[in-house]
């Protein structure tokens, strides 16, 4: 079994763990309130997320500049602001739906693949490079885009959120590649 | 136990897809709205 770090060695690990810990609470609440199993698929993952988060290894690098911290918190928080017109035809919510749950299963795929490698601010840790990681550099990114994307459907609105949150996916993997070469 | 719960998740994925597809009413009126972590 893996040793969890130490809470002071580790501070923002357990911070994201406890924010996980609390999604995960959300989903399962989600799940027993509509009985969508998208929602017992993303408890997985926030669980998963949280266990790999107290885990996690030690960083060897992480990003100087603050911002890029502020921005990855940021760019993780955005997709909450995704708004919905009453008058959303079902297709749309539909397709919405099995975008969410298709980017969604990559994003929780990724997850188990980086493992104990998992951080939320770009850091430094040991490289994977197995599963979808062998095909896509940000995989977890990928998903999350895949999923945001459906949302457009149901605002037009929803158009600038998703390029603000695409740019930012795309200044978080840069930051990353960086980091990481 | 890596490659179980990769599995797992394909299975309930591809579950909650069929759920989506099948359902006649609007059960989605709350699309899900999840933090990108």
């Amino acid at each position: 079994m893996r040793s969890i770090n130490h809470f002071k060695a580790d501070l923002t690990g357990w911070i994201g763990a406890l924010c996980m810990l609390v999604f995960a609470v959300i989903a399962i609440y989600k799940f027993n309130q509509s009985g969508l199993l998208f929602f017992l698929m993303l408890f997985l993952r926030d669980i998963f997320a949280a266990w790999f988060l107290i885990t996690r290894e030690i960083s060897q690098q992480k990003a100087t500049n603050k911002i890029y911290e502020l921005l990855a918190y940021t760019s993780s928080a955005l997709p909450l602001f995704y708004i919905q017109q009453s008058d959303a035809s079902l297709f749309a919510l539909k397709l919405c739906s099995l975008m969410a749950i298709f980017g969604f299963m990559i994003s929780t795929l990724a997850l188990f693949e980086l493992g104990t490698s998992f951080g939320i601010s770009p850091t430094k840790r040991s490289i994977r490079d197995g599963g979808l990681y062998r095909y896509f550099r940000h995989p977890m990114y990928l998903g999350y885009v895949i999923a945001e994307s459906g949302f457009m459907l149901l605002s037009p609105l929803n158009i600038g959120l998703f390029v603000i949150s695409v740019i930012m996916y795309w200044l978080r993997a840069k930051t990353e590649n960086k980091i990481l070469r | 136990m890596k490659k179980f719960f990769q599995v797992l998740t394909i299975v309930l994925a591809l579950m909650a897809v069929v759920q989506v597809v099948t359902s006649q009413e609007q059960a989605h009126a709350d699309p899900f709205h999840e933090p990108g972590i």
